[in-house]
């Protein structure tokens, strides 16, 4: 019964590292990261690599299999091509700590700077609001995000780009999206988005969405209806126009 | 040391006014003194996470520390099901004393009534509060909070957010934390583990922690200290805990003089994925709520290996329904597991192991039909079938019991402090209101209540009624804890034995869950200390630590805190070993009625064990808390 399979794996840290092969067996239900742990027991002890819940919600065992962002709990050996070597690397788009893990703390000083939820008064006398489960629901979706980071490594703003400076990558705009779009909000968020986070800079690839191991419609659903509103505030024609005359 | 007090400091009177008379009573900080006060706050999930956000914003000087890169990785990230409240949206005969007198029965009177009111009351405010920090909850159709019954409970009193109940709640007070961040009153150190705490003049001062990513060791200074590091379910290697929660932080207080209380009272869940093989790291969990409408059942005949679709309606058995005809499959989890275990004992269990039962969903799936079936557990679902590739709304779920939460911790009293003043404990890592056994739907609740509405009050009344000395990290009690730490470090990299560190986890993890499991005997046990003994002196001479200490290193962070296991296991199965009784989670095989069920002696055992570490191979010391009702009269629980 016991199959073998190879994985070729990114070994190092930031100045620099290699492919390594490990054979290992492989059994029935297995997925990436049970492989990685049997290889972790067996052959390399010193193997670096972040995970907590085996279940798809903490978002820490992100890593690229076989080039595609992916939560290594989630992905199913039976899945994939187990005739080929599976190769395992860190995600490309943050600085490498050591093998599988990265530094992913940018995303972090960037959160920070998106502002704050800032909810209406309460609609009733005893402190508490009335909400539509539709609405509830609008949010939600966004709010089902794990924060992986897989969508920010695959969009080539920055990937490609390096645009992190400007750019505040897909699962920022899911976040803003979540507070603009909650139905209790009243803060305005929509001249940062044009200025400071650069939403145009978002040509709607939908690589992300295509990414998101909590199957957020990142580009439909958040991404356009702010790009609608930035144009809705900045570039309504008719305010253009007034403008010129 | 000072010698051990256990004093619960419980409030007299009436106990629908306890708490809010105990507050009243309570020394006050001036405001304007409050950032004078610093903080020291381990863990930040809902318990810890909570707690520093609302010190944070009375303006004290607040450092929370986690071993995780943000504080939206903390375990509390993926809990399911939902949080209790005794709200009675739906007028079904809720009220807090229900919810009160349901907890210290499913407790199995295990639990302080005073403690457990507090929580009812406070139940109605979380969910107001965790509104207000935008949770969405979900709705009925007027726009008013929906709710759900959940195991145990006769009253739909559960708040949701499909599924994701702990995440929601986790990213509210997450986001009231980093408002504190932005403030200025909360300083968040990630990627920190607390590796010891620092006593001076039997009061707790500060911690030593290492950094993850550089290896550096540091001493840190306060004024208190707030222990928010969640359960030691990972002592028995396979549970369903993420994989980061472990016992070090409580346990190194414990060596410091914290009292350690009901080790071994121990949660199993009915309704996790079975093992599927040897170098499975974790197990997961699928919601209890699926025992609403899925039907548990086992073939009548052992090793019965056909299919479930060709084993037919004569034989098979549906055995909680039949055994408990008025609860069926929702009786609590401690009656599930044990059940599930005995037919698989029986070797009527299914699966390739033959250590599991299914969880059927066809006929609820034919009454209500696909779709309410998956609006109801669409993502639950989904989450089955990737973890197993087998689709439930086909072919019948399959699942076994796995450890799950832990009720024991460090002994509080009811201000949450522990038997060293200063230190407070607060979440799953203190024992404090759920007794022998926890209802669902009640941690999350109670790492709130404490976090927001308790600590806020009661570290108040400490620092304004002690008056602490200045001390710096160069304090001679710094010095000494921090040389201790990092000799710990160098000897565990020193042994270069043949075993890595798993190996030994593993092999105590069975032991632990053979012995001092879903259930236990004085034989048993007794054989489960010897055998850890034995592990533990090999760990110590045979373990293999690879790497450096300066720098990126799980093979150290992972024996640490193996190290600290070995002594903690030891403890739970003297504790089990010492209650000669049955009572929720700890079954004792010599102790049931005829029927099976847990048989209590409230005559001998209505009492908090609380034991004070005395040396690793000296036996530990037993302060007995004794426990009085005087609202809800001690019955022997019935599911029947
Ligand atoms: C799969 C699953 C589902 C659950 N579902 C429910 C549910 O539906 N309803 C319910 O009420 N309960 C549920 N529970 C139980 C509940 O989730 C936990 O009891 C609760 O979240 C614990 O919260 P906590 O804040 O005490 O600890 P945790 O969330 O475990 O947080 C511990 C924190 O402490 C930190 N920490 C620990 N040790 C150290 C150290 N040495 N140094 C620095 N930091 C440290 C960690 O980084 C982390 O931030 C579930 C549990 C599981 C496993
Ligand atoms: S759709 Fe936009 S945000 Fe998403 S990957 Fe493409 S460019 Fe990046
Ligand atoms: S939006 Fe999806 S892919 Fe992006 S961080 Fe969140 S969960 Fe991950
Ligand atoms: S381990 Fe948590 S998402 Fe994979």
């Amino acid at each position: 019964m016991a199959k073998q399979a190879m994985f070729r794996i990114w070994r190092g840290d930031s100045s620099g590292g290699k492919f390594r092969d490990y054979v290992t067996p492989v059994d029935e239900g297995m997925v990436v990261l049970d492989a990685v742990h049997r290889i972790q027991a067996q052959q390399a002890p010193d193997l670096a690599v972040r995970w907590n819940c085996k279940a798809g919600k903490c978002g820490s065992c992100s890593a690229e299999i076989n080039g595609m962002p992916k939560l290594m709990c989630m992905t199913r050996l039976s899945d994939l091509n187990l005739d080929m070597p599976v190769i395992l690397e860190p995600m490309h788009a943050f600085p490498p700590i050591r093998d599988l893990v990265t530094d992913v703390s940018w995303n972090f000083r960037v959160k920070k700077t998106i502002k704050k939820f800032r909810p209406r008064s309460p609609d009733a006398p005893d402190g508490t609001w009335r909400m539509q489960q539709a609405d509830v629901d609008r949010v939600q979706e966004f709010r089902k995000c794990i924060e992986c980071f897989l969508c920010q490594d695959v969009c080539h703003v920055l990937r490609e780009h390096h645009k992190h400076d400007e750019f505040i990558g897909p699962r920022y705009f899911v976040y803003v999206a979540a507070l603009e779009m909650h139905p209790l909000d009243t803060e305005d968020r929509v001249k940062d988005l044009k200025d400071k986070y650069s939403i145009g800079y978002c040509n709607i690839t939908t690589c992300c969405r295509q990414v998101c191991p909590e199957f957020i419609t990142i580009t439909e659903n958040a991404i356009i209806p702010l790009k609608e509103r930035v144009v809705d505030q900045y570039f309504d024609p008719l305010k253009k126009l007034l403008h010129i005359l | 040391m000072a010698p051990l007090k256990i004093e619960s400091k419980l409030p007299s009177g009436p106990i629908e006014q306890a708490w809010e008379k105990a507050q009243f009573e309570m020394k006050l900080v001036n405001p304007a003194n409050k950032r004078k006060y610093n903080i020291l706050v381990v863990g930040s999930g809902l318990a810890g996470g909570s707690a520093a956000a609302s010190l944070g914003e009375l303006g004290y000087n607040v450092k929370c520390f986690c071993f995780h890169g943000s504080p939206r990785r903390a375990h509390s990230i993926a809990a399911q099901g939902g949080i209790n409240a005794a709200k009675n949206y739906q007028n079904d005969g809720d009220s807090i004393f229900r919810l009160f007198y349901d907890t210290v029965k499913g407790g199995d009177f295990r639990a302080r009534e005073a403690n457990v009111y507090r929580l009812a009351q406070n139940s109605v405010r979380i969910i107001d509060q965790c509104v207000a920090q935008g949770v969405p909850f979900a709705r009925e159709y007027g726009g008013a909070l929906a709710n759900r019954s959940f195991g145990g409970a006769q009253v739909s009193r559960t708040f949701y957010a499909r599924g994701q109940t702990g995440q929601q709640l986790l990213l509210g007070a997450y986001q009231a934390l980093e408002r504190q961040v932005d403030e200025g009153t909360v300083q968040m150190l990630p990627y920190t583990e607390m590796l010891d705490l620092v006593v001076v003049d039997g009061h707790a001062r500060g911690i030593v922690t290492r950094d993850l990513l550089t290896g550096e060791i540091k001493c840190h200074v306060g004024d208190a200290v707030v222990l928010a590091s969640g359960g030691y379910g990972n002592v028995y290697y396979l549970s369903t805990n993420a994989k980061g929660s472990n016992a070090t932080a409580i346990w190194r207080a414990h060596k410091r003089g914290a009292a350690f209380a009901n080790p071994c009272f121990t949660q199993i869940h009915p309704t996790c994925i079975p093992v599927s093989g040897e170098y499975q790291s974790k197990l997961t969990l699928m919601s209890e709520s699926l025992r609403n409408d899925g039907r548990i059942w086992v073939p009548k005949k052992p090793h019965d290996k056909r299919p479930p679709d060709q084993i037919p309606e004569e034989d098979r058995d549906y055995f909680l329904e039949r055994r408990y005809p008025s609860f069926g499959n929702l009786v609590p989890r401690d009656v599930a597991s044990r059940n599930i275990k005995m037919v698989c004992d029986e070797g009527r269990g299914v699966g390739p192991s033959g250590l599991g039962v299914y969880l059927d969903f066809a006929d609820a799936i034919r009454r209500l039909g696909r779709a309410t079936i998956a609006e109801r557990y669409g993502n639950l679902f989904e989450m089955y079938e990737r973890i197993t590739g087998e689709n439930p709304y086909e072919v019948p779920m399959r699942i076994y019991p796995a450890i799950h939460y832990t009720m024991g911790g460090l002994w509080v009293d009811y201000e949450l402090m522990s038997t060293i003043p200063g230190l407070f404990v607060l979440g799953e890592a203190n024992f404090s209101d759920h007794g022998a056994n926890r209802l669902g739907a009640s941690a999350l609740m109670q790492g709130l209540s404490d976090g927001y509405f308790i600590i806020p009050y009661t570290i108040g009344n400490y620092l304004a009624s002690n008056k602490l000395e200045k001390v710096g990290v160069s304090h001679p009690a710094f010095r000494s804890v921090e040389a201790e730490v990092v000799a710990m470090t160098k000897k565990l990299l020193s042994i270069n034995g043949t075993r890595t560190t798993t190996s030994f986890h593993k092999e105590l993890g069975k032991i632990v869950w053979d012995k001092c499991g879903m259930s236990r005997n004085a034989g048993g046990l007794e054989d489960a200390l010897g055998r850890i003994r034995g592990l533990r002196e090999e760990f110590w001479k045979n373990v293999k630590v690879v790497g450096d200490s300066n720098d990126l290193n799980a093979s150290i962070e992972a024996a640490g805190r193996v190290a600290d296991y070995f002594e903690l296991a030891e403890l739970m199965c003297i504790d089990a070993l010492d209650r000669n009784e049955s009572c929720g989670g700890h079954f004792r095989e010599e102790y049931q009625t005829s029927d099976n069920e847990a048989l209590r002696n409230d005559e001998l055992y209505s009492y908090v064990a609380a034991w004070e570490f005395t040396g690793v191979k000296s036996p530990p010391k037993l302060h007995k808390e004794p426990l009085e009702f005087h609202y809800v009269h001690p019955s022997q629980r019935s599911y029947k």
